[in-house]
């Protein structure tokens, strides 16, 4: 076990042997023994924050910290819970804009049923203090509620989106989860809520991002036949578009494909990367926007054969975007990082990570400042959260 | 002395198994059909899928067929077994190393179903859900008889 450990770290410092001009460099995570499904995120104020969850004996705990130089300050518990429904692919997020922390986790909601509730927590006081917990689908409808994405808005409302569950358990628990959204002010409170598409895939998650012109949503679509492509809504003016599929990969499985896709926007700048699988071959494909997601660019495809996806994308501050992925074969997996200018040319490819465990680790999250992306994961022989930096030598040539 | 180190050292190792993988306590059959269904709890067809496998497991088990299950989560065995029998799972449960020994490749989804020769080669890989009648289907096409 040790040995992987080590395989680990060498590979940290040592892999970029190949043409790559990146250099991967592990920081000191704040995340204890036991610790997982770790999400990292950047601020309006450019701060970088790292929320996870430890587990011992039944009850989760989630955390989360913020980056201070190389350091991270001491956590902060948002909640704990030992009725949480926790999964490698749905699990809890945390939002911070200045003083303002907003979180979810879902709890199970059945004894013994697999359905659970999301619930939202908010603090105004940085963290030191939250309010009660507000149950984010409809109360009393019984059923998988999940795949959240959270995303701040200006005056201290915050948005939300998730895969719903009061159609599918209407229809028996047969029919498809829907796509909603919901726009909470500063206590916490719905302002407005909408069903944004009304059958998609159950088991993929959510992402959202703030363009120019409002949020928009890319998610994992269902069609009646069970294809199962990209699409993505977008409010303009206050009102949300009609579901847009952003490539037609024609993907039909009547199954889980368990990975959902990754957007992220600056400006009207917009960046969407995801898994599909043609003739038993997957790849991850990237697509990118000039106009907040309206329309797209040439399909791009990042890499096929051996992979597992578990996509994340960042568009950093020159303008170039970042996708991350595992690359899986029965011998190794490996934490991948692709960088293209966006105008769609490749610029680099680099390991982060590399071990046979690590096929189980879970989402892999990335999130940037400036120019540099930082990259946490759960690193399974140790059971802990790992995070890393990347950064690269030459200044990306592709600005915005 | 060696040859007893050995004896103890393999029924050890057996017993081990059996304890860690089995829901049933019957080790991976060397003469028969396999199929080889990779779950989890939070796949809605996965759950669906189980009364159909329970049933082939149940009809054909006395004949050429073995039918095996794997947790993709990879939980720890007692949780897996415990989520087997919470979810009615009545056929047996195999750990993903010993998929792994069976030169499956992991999933990307779920449900996904092999097919494995008495000699554990794959056969076919089956993605979706699937039933007890496109699983005996599929052994027809295959010119398989059970």
């Amino acid at each position: 076990m040790k040995n992987i450990s080590y395989l680990v770290i060498s590979v940290l410092f040592c892999i970029n042997a190949s043409a790559s001009t990146g250099k991967v460099t592990e920081l000191h995570s704040p995340a204890k023994e036991n610790s997982s499904l770790s999400r990292l995120f950047t601020s309006a104020q450019g701060d970088v924050y790292l929320s996870w969850v430890e587990s011992e004996e039944g009850k989760a705990q989630l955390f989360y910290s913020q980056l201070s130089d190389a350091s991270w300050t001491k956590e902060k518990i948002i909640g704990s819970g030992d009725d949480w429904m926790l999964h490698w692919a749905d699990f809890p997020s945390v939002l911070i804009d200045e003083q303002r922390v907003m979180a979810h986790y879902s709890q199970k909601s059945q004894a013994g049923k697999y359905s659970f509730d999301v619930k939202t927590v908010f603090s105004h006081d940085k963290g030191n203090n939250f309010s009660k917990a507000y149950t984010l689908n409809l109360e009393g409808v019984k059923g998988e509620n999940g795949m959240v994405s959270l995303l701040p808005l200006e005056g201290g409302r915050s948005f939300a989106t998730w895969l719903d569950s009061r159609t599918t358990a209407k229809e028996g628990g047969t029919g498809g989860m829907s796509l909603r959204g919901a726009t909470f002010n500063s206590t916490g409170d719905i302002i407005k809520q909408w069903e944004l598409d009304n059958r998609t895939c159950d088991c993929c998650s959510t992402d959202t991002a703030m363009t120019k012109q409002g949020p928009v949503v890319v998610y994992r679509d269902r069609s009646d036949t069970d294809i199962r492509d990209i699409s993505i809504v977008r409010q303009v003016n206050g009102e949300w578009t009609a579901p847009v599929t952003i490539h037609n990969d024609g993907w039909q499985i009547k199954g889980c494909p368990m990975n959902g896709p990754a957007i992220d926007a600056k400006d009207n700048y917009v960046a969407v990367s995801w898994l599909t699988i043609k003739n038993d071959v997957p790849s991850i494909n990237l697509k990118l926007s000039k106009n907040g997601g309206k329309t797209f660019g040439d399909l791009i495809e990042v890499v096929n054969g051996d992979i597992n996806g578990r996509v994340d994308i960042e568009i950093i501050e020159s303008g170039a975007v970042v996708v991350s992925w595992f690359a899986s074969n029965p011998e190794n997996t490996k934490l991948m990082l692709a960088k293209y200018s966006f105008s769609g040319k490749f610029i680099d490819k680099l390991v982060v990570a590399e071990s046979k465990s690590l096929r189980r680790s879970g989402l892999p999250s990335i999130t940037s400042h400036e120019n540099q992306i930082y990259m946490s994961w759960t690193d399974i022989d140790t059971n802990k959260v790992k995070v890393a930096k990347i950064t690269w030598d030459s200044a990306p040539s592709d600005i915005l | 002395m060696l040859k007893k180190c050995y004896i103890v050292l393999l029924g050890f190792a057996f017993a081990s198994l059996l304890q860690a993988s089995s829901h049933k306590n019957i080790p991976i059959s060397e003469e028969k059909w396999k199929v080889v269904n990779f779950w989890a709890e939070w796949c809605a067809p996965c759950r669906k899928e189980i009364p159909e496998l329970n049933q082939l497991a149940k009809n054909y088990s006395e004949k050429k067929l073995q039918v095996l299950g794997v947790n993709f989560d990879n939980l720890p065995s007692s949780e897996t077994l415990d989520i087997a029998t919470k979810m009615g799972v009545k056929f047996q449960m195999i750990t993903t190393v010993q998929a792994e020994q069976l030169n499956l490749s992991y999933p990307i989804v779920l449900p996904t179903t092999y097919i494995l020769s008495p000699d554990n080669k794959v056969i076919k890989k089956l993605i979706g859900e699937q039933t007890e009648q496109s699983l005996l289907e599929e052994f027809k096409r295959l010119n398989i008889s059970l």
